[in-house]
């Protein structure tokens, strides 16, 4: 039946753009961390360890 | 330099001074005039090539007429903000009137008003060559439309030279003017068609009331808010 | 301070993970059709919940970009892009679902209703204010381009609305727009718990936004002081 066709199609788009930005968000935040803790990690062991 | 110490000038007298300086130094080189009413003009023709004269007659003017001015007014009025603050930008000028010991909002009042001045300019030609390509009356309705124009051209320059002023701190920002602009003047916008054409077809003011109450609303509303929150522009 | 952040994002993310069954039970199956229009009218417990979080999210747009113009401080920024990018999202879904309901329902799939037409213009607005974003030199300039846009952008909304809805009135529409039929119980239960569940899942994204801006804050941090340390 047609309208169940729409229906359908409408959740499918509600629910398919809402966990692209979750996954797009994670997918950031998880970037980010992973530098921030190289990072840090780097700082840990000393700025000195940086030549010029 | 003997200058007395003077009080900082006020409010109003701050306005002026900015609106003086940018008056002036358009003036000189009449730049910023000379583009927006060429690209009005190339605009006009151009509208005359994607509405030819004939279709215009059919459909009846007063359909297509105040929308047709009213594009040529918001995009040759784009050209103009931009250059308004590129003035200063260019040569690190706006570091200096930002430096004035003044309110920052009397900077805005002052370039408003200098933009002001000059889409006024801009209309004085652009009527009269709408009505001539157009094969539009003005002459019989000149005071209203003039009214009408007015009105709205001044909440026009109020969210331009914001905006500008907004755009013209971001790298590259000419490109975002439009794109900012003109969803946000969309009240302005839909008033100034409606109000226009009702003023082509000789319809009294009194019948536009409401929307002409809410165009000097937003006026103020923009010039309000502007005003408050100009300082947060021009920091840095 | 930061165990507080953790057990809320957990709670939020349990309450909106538990309701929201409980949502498509009442929607699909308890909710009774709509004599008119069928199942798709369905679409509604979508539709209006999410054009809801949007007008929301512009709200909150406003009280981050005012806290950030006011105090300065970052935390009040990251509120103002997170509820700028989630307000996107939930603006552009609004804008798909509404077609999908206008084609069965009025039988073209644009009109330009107050309703449509403002949540065009305004994503029109949330795209500008992120994009400007982009094109700041710094950071906490971009912060301040963005909260005054957004000030302007959100005092902007509503009058956008009433010009637009004024505007309709001149060129009257075949098909009546708007509120229709009085709701049956079913539907209202229905309606009000999606409502709830689209405003939890709103909060969370949001939440998880500002985590991710705080994240970059001070990733930027670090790297400008690794930088400078050479």
């Amino acid at each position: 039946m047609k309208s169940y066709d729409f229906l359908f199609w409408g959740y499918l788009v509600v629910w398919t753009g809402l966990m692209v930005y979750f996954v797009i968000l994670g997918r950031k935040t998880a970037s980010v961390a992973r530098r921030l803790d190289a990072l840090e990690a780097q700082a840990k062991r000393g700025g000195s360890a940086r030549s010029t | 330099m003997n200058g007395s110490l003077a009080r900082p000038p006020g409010f109003f007298a701050a306005a002026m001074i900015v609106a003086r300086k940018d008056l002036r130094i358009e003036g000189r080189t009449k730049e910023t005039l000379l583009a927006t009413v060429l690209f009005a003009l190339v605009e006009l023709v151009v509208f005359g090539f994607a509405f030819d004269l004939d279709t215009i007659r059919r459909m009846g003017p007063e359909k297509v007429v105040p929308g047709l001015l009213w594009l040529t007014l918001a995009f040759s009025a784009i050209v103009g903000f931009t250059r308004s603050f590129r003035l200063e930008r260019a040569r690190e000028a706006l570091i200096a009137v930002a430096l004035a010991p003044i309110d920052r909002g009397a900077v805005f009042v002052g370039k408003w008003m200098a933009n002001l001045a000059l889409l006024f300019m801009l209309e004085a030609v652009l009527l009269p060559l709408v009505a001539l390509f157009f094969d539009v009356n003005i002459v019989g309705v000149a005071g209203p439309l003039v009214l009408v124009v007015a009105v709205h051209t001044v909440g026009l320059a109020a969210l331009g030279t914001l905006f500008g002023a907004v755009v013209s701190r971001l790298g590259r920002g000419e490109a975002l003017l439009a794109t900012l602009l003109l969803p946000a003047a969309t009240p302005l916008f839909l008033s100034a068609v409606h109000c226009t054409a009702s003023a082509l077809a000789a319809t009294p003011l009194a019948v536009e009331r409401k929307w002409l109450l809410l165009t000097v609303g937003l006026d103020v509303l923009y010039v309000l808010v502007a005003v408050l929150i100009f300082d947060a522009i021009l920091e840095e | 301070m930061q165990r507080l952040y953790d057990v809320l994002r957990a709670a939020l993310l349990a309450a909106t993970a538990a309701l929201m069954p409980v949502a498509l039970y009442l929607i699909f199956v308890n909710a009774p059709e709509e004599k008119v229009m069928g199942a798709v009218q369905k679409i509604f417990y979508f539709h209006v919940p999410i054009a809801a979080v949007t007008f929301l999210s512009v709200f909150v747009l406003l009280a981050g970009a005012v806290g950030y113009l006011w105090t300065r401080r970052a935390g009040w920024d990251h509120l103002s892009i997170a509820s700028a990018e989630v307000g996107l999202v939930f603006c552009t879904l609004v804008l798909i679902t509404g077609p999908i309901w206008a084609k069965p329902a009025w039988g073209v799939w644009w009109t330009w209703e107050a309703k449509l037409t403002t949540t065009l213009i305004l994503w029109l607005l949330l795209a500008g204010i992120l994009l400007s974003r982009a094109y700041a030199s710094s950071p906490e300039q971009g912060a301040r381009v963005a909260s005054v846009l957004g000030v302007v952008a959100a005092l902007d909304v509503p009058i956008i609305y009433k010009a637009v809805d004024w505007w309709r009135g001149q060129h009257p529409i075949v098909f009546g727009a708007g509120k229709t039929n009085p709701l049956a119980p079913g539907m209202m239960s229905a309606l009000k718990v999606s409502m709830l569940v689209f405003v939890l899942l709103y909060a969370l994204l949001v939440a998880a936004r500002m985590r991710l801006a705080a994240l970059e804050d001070r990733l930027a941090a670090l790297e400008d002081a690794a930088w400078r340390s050479q």
